[in-house]
């Protein structure tokens, strides 16, 4: 199971209304990747209405942020790695790959630090207490699935 | 009348637009002294010339202006893209996104929808140099369309009422003439003053500060117009037909008012804050209502440009001013009253507040106006007169007092009359630009001979209210009185508008200025005698005798020291006889040409006045270059 297989996987289960335009956010979140939890001050239209991420926040966005950062990090260390290579790769931001392979999980522990991670993610970006739940619940409920 | 984004557009441009002539000015004029390189043979083709060169070198100044302007205006939708478009992925034709936005679209009027971009910033926005713009919306609106998210639709609505407005082209132009006006007029005019600060002494850090607190003046005018227009688009997106509210549902107040009534706001970023915004949706009349700040623009703006452009009419009418300030005045007022813009059943109070700040800002602006800086023939002697000091602090206090109160006048009477005529905006343009150029051409004349001459009040009324000069104004008071009664009589016995004042006072504010006008011209007569007091107290051609050589330095001295005022008039036939005959000895073969033609045949002096004007206007232009390029002491044997 690949990254984008995974945030399927998850979308079907939070929102699955969101899963026939996935492919648009996956395609974005290639070629201009955003962090899971956008900063309080980032960079907005200079003009515009200054309208707080957590009121225009969707679940596709936040799940693809989560695979290709969060879980990446914490499964797939080599999938963060700089796709630069030589001196120009010290410049370049991380592209995390959401197409390399998500390991299974064999460790209990490991899947309680997952899941706790993306509950305190789903928090930060602003989802409610409950979604936030169903969220954390997914992708280890997913992952645990494909460990046994 | 104009939205507000359009006058406060007009107001920035001008200012920027008066500003760039004379940064022309002073680099391709001043600075190249090119009076003074004009050799003494063939010296009147010369200076015909030279008059060509400074007005193309005004003229360049905007001309280098809107040059780096439609650059910057260019290039700007590239960077934007650049910078915060995800370059590549595209909104499926099916997306529910997009239907939205061809739904909005419709509903506003938009013949054609924006191009829709998929964008890395956190919230949707319009760009572009023409339409169709682009409405970059964030990944997450994407998929929130799918939601139904209120506030995302409601946001997509305030957008594409940025679209309708066609406002993005106005931004992007005003943006890109403020960067424009610090690269090419006050960051080089600045430095470059700094560098000669020792030849034009005081003149650098005048020139400075007026720099600085237009350019201050500029960034409250961007941030102004992004305002107004950020006011526009919320109304917009509420004044939509029935069925394009099914998007988002029958009502989208509550959600519009969310969405930017929730956002964090300090008073540096561009868009107002959302109490602004929300008081302004509950109340329809203050979008229309214009602020007081916008009329002492409109004010300044008019101000600047009247200054700077007199400098360049001047040298199509170099003999007689009155036709130069009359044509500087008509360009000026054209825009100006279109950015005073006033809406129909404003309060009296409120009416007589913004005449008030307009005439105050048509003050301010003459002051602000670079040329005011100094008199830029003493550190460039070969500027000429047409550079004369504008600063009213160089005139006395009691004719400084007169000019600031007409300034006053000239603006409550403008502004009243416009509001009481406001439902007829083609009367306004027909009558009302002629109505307030005429004034004011006669006030920036009055500010000229205050300042650059020290004329106290009585001479100027004297020159000025002369019935050549004044029957344009009662000309155009009459027929602005006309108008107010015509329409007095219109609107009153219908009642049409029961909170429109009756317009009586207006009426009779409009015939006392008539009245009052009428009377300046009857007694000019007495009047006259001010002038002729004047005249007779300063040095006179037949007064002062020309000193006794034919050294042409010593005979520009003399000239000087008379000055225009001091030479004998155009159709002074006897004294143009014996100035040209002492002139006709000169060792100058410029200033002997010139004598020769004053004195005419026989030496009685020459009768046609407009040859004999032009001729005196060479003398002074010859002495003034003859006197810039002395480099060796004079001779001490005059003989």
């Amino acid at each position: 199971m690949s990254g984008e297989d995974l945030v399927r996987a998850v979308l079907s289960e939070v929102a699955p209304q969101e899963l026939p335009h996935i492919d648009l956010v996956l395609d974005a979140y290639r070629r201009s990747p955003w962090p899971v939890v956008p900063e309080p001050d980032g960079h907005g239209h200079p003009t515009g209405a200054g309208v707080p991420v957590d009121q225009v926040a969707s679940w596709g966005v936040f799940v693809t942020a989560f695979v290709a950062n969060v879980l990446a990090t914490m499964l797939v260390e080599e999938g963060v790695k700089r796709t630069g290579r030589g001196l120009l790769g010290w410049f370049r931001k991380p592209k995390p790959q959401l197409t390399t392979e998500v390991p299974r999980l064999v460790d209990e522990g490991k899947l309680a630090e997952v899941r706790a991670a993306a509950l305190q993610a789903a928090l930060d970006r602003g989802f409610p207490d409950s979604s936030a739940e169903r969220f954390a619940d997914s992708v280890a409920t997913i992952l645990q699935s494909r460990r046994s | 009348m104009p939205s507000a984004s359009i006058a406060r557009f007009v107001s920035a441009a001008l200012s920027t637009v008066a500003a760039a002539m004379f940064a022309g000015h002073w680099f391709l004029g001043l600075r190249l002294d090119s009076g003074g390189r004009c050799a003494a043979a063939d010296f009147p083709t010369c200076v015909d010339q030279g008059r060509r060169l400074e007005a193309v070198a005004i003229l360049s100044g905007p001309a280098v202006l809107l040059a780096v302007a439609l650059v910057i205006y260019l290039v700007r939708p590239v960077l934007e893209r650049r910078r915060r478009v995800i370059v590549g992925v595209t909104l499926p034709a099916e997306a529910p996104l997009r239907h939205d936005v061809e739904a909005f679209a419709s509903a506003t009027g938009l013949r054609r929808a924006p191009l829709i971009e998929v964008g890395k910033a956190q919230e949707p926005f319009v760009y572009g140099a023409w339409p169709p713009y682009r409405l970059v919306v964030p990944v997450a609106s994407t998929l929130n369309a799918v939601n139904r998210a209120p506030r995302d639709l409601a946001l997509l609505a305030h957008e594409i009422g940025h679209a309708r407005a066609g406002d993005a082209t106005r931004y992007g132009a005003v943006i890109a003439c403020w960067y424009a006006s610090i690269l090419v007029v006050v960051a080089p005019l600045a430095i470059d003053a700094w560098r000669i600060a020792q030849s034009v002494g005081v003149a650098a850090p005048q020139l400075t500060w007026r720099l600085v607190v237009v350019t201050a003046m500029l960034l409250l005018a961007v941030i102004s117009a992004n305002r107004a227009r950020e006011f526009e688009a919320d109304a917009r997106a509420f004044q939509d037909e029935p069925a394009a509210r099914v998007p988002i549902g029958p009502d989208r107040t509550p959600a519009l008012v969310a969405a930017i009534g929730s956002g964090q706001h300090n008073w540096l970023r561009f868009a107002p804050s959302p109490d602004r915004r929300l008081a302004a949706l509950a109340d329809p009349v203050r979008r229309t209502q214009p602020a007081f700040h916008d009329a002492a623009a409109a004010g300044i703006a008019a101000g600047l440009l009247g200054t700077e452009l007199s400098l360049l009419v001047e040298l199509a009418f170099p003999v007689n001013v009155w036709p130069a300030y009359l044509t500087v005045a008509l360009l000026t007022a054209v825009p100006a009253v279109g950015a005073l813009g006033l809406p129909a059943g404003l309060p009296r109070p409120r009416v007589a507040a913004l005449g008030l700040l307009f005439g105050s800002g048509l003050l301010i602006g003459t002051q602000l106006a670079p040329r005011a800086s100094a008199d830029w023939w003493r550190a460039f002697p070969a500027a000429g007169g047409r550079a004369a000091q504008m600063n009213l602090f160089a005139a006395t206090p009691a004719t400084a007092a007169l000019v600031a109160v007409t300034a006053l006048l000239i603006g409550l009477a403008v502004t009243a009359w416009a509001a009481a005529l406001a439902r007829h905006r083609a009367l306004i343009w027909l009558v009302g630009v002629p109505l307030l150029a005429v004034p004011l051409a006669t006030w920036l004349l009055a500010l000229r001979l205050a300042a650059g001459s020290r004329w106290p009040p009585g001479a100027i009324a004297g020159v000025l209210l002369t019935p050549a000069r004044q029957v344009p104004l009662i000309a155009v008071a009459t027929v602005a009185a006309i108008c107010a009664i015509l329409r007095h009589h219109q609107v009153t016995p219908s009642l049409v508008v029961p909170a429109q004042p009756p317009g009586a006072r207006q009426v009779l504010a409009v015939s006392a200025l008539w009245l009052l006008t009428v009377l300046a011209v009857v007694l000019h007569p007495s009047s006259e005698q001010a002038v002729q007091d004047l005249r007779a107290s300063a040095p006179r051609w037949d007064s002062v005798p020309p000193p006794a050589t034919t050294n042409a330095a010593y005979a520009c001295f003399w000239v000087n020291h008379l000055g225009p005022e001091g030479l004998p008039g155009a159709e002074e036939v006897t004294g143009l006889g014996q100035v040209g005959a002492y002139l006709s000895t000169v060792d100058d073969p410029t200033l002997r040409q010139a004598g020769t033609s004053l004195a005419g045949p026989g030496r009685a002096g020459i009768t046609d006045w407009r040859q004999a004007a032009a001729t005196l206007d060479l003398v002074m232009t010859r002495c003034d270059s003859l006197l810039s390029a002395l480099d060796q002491p004079l001779p001490k044997d005059t003989k």
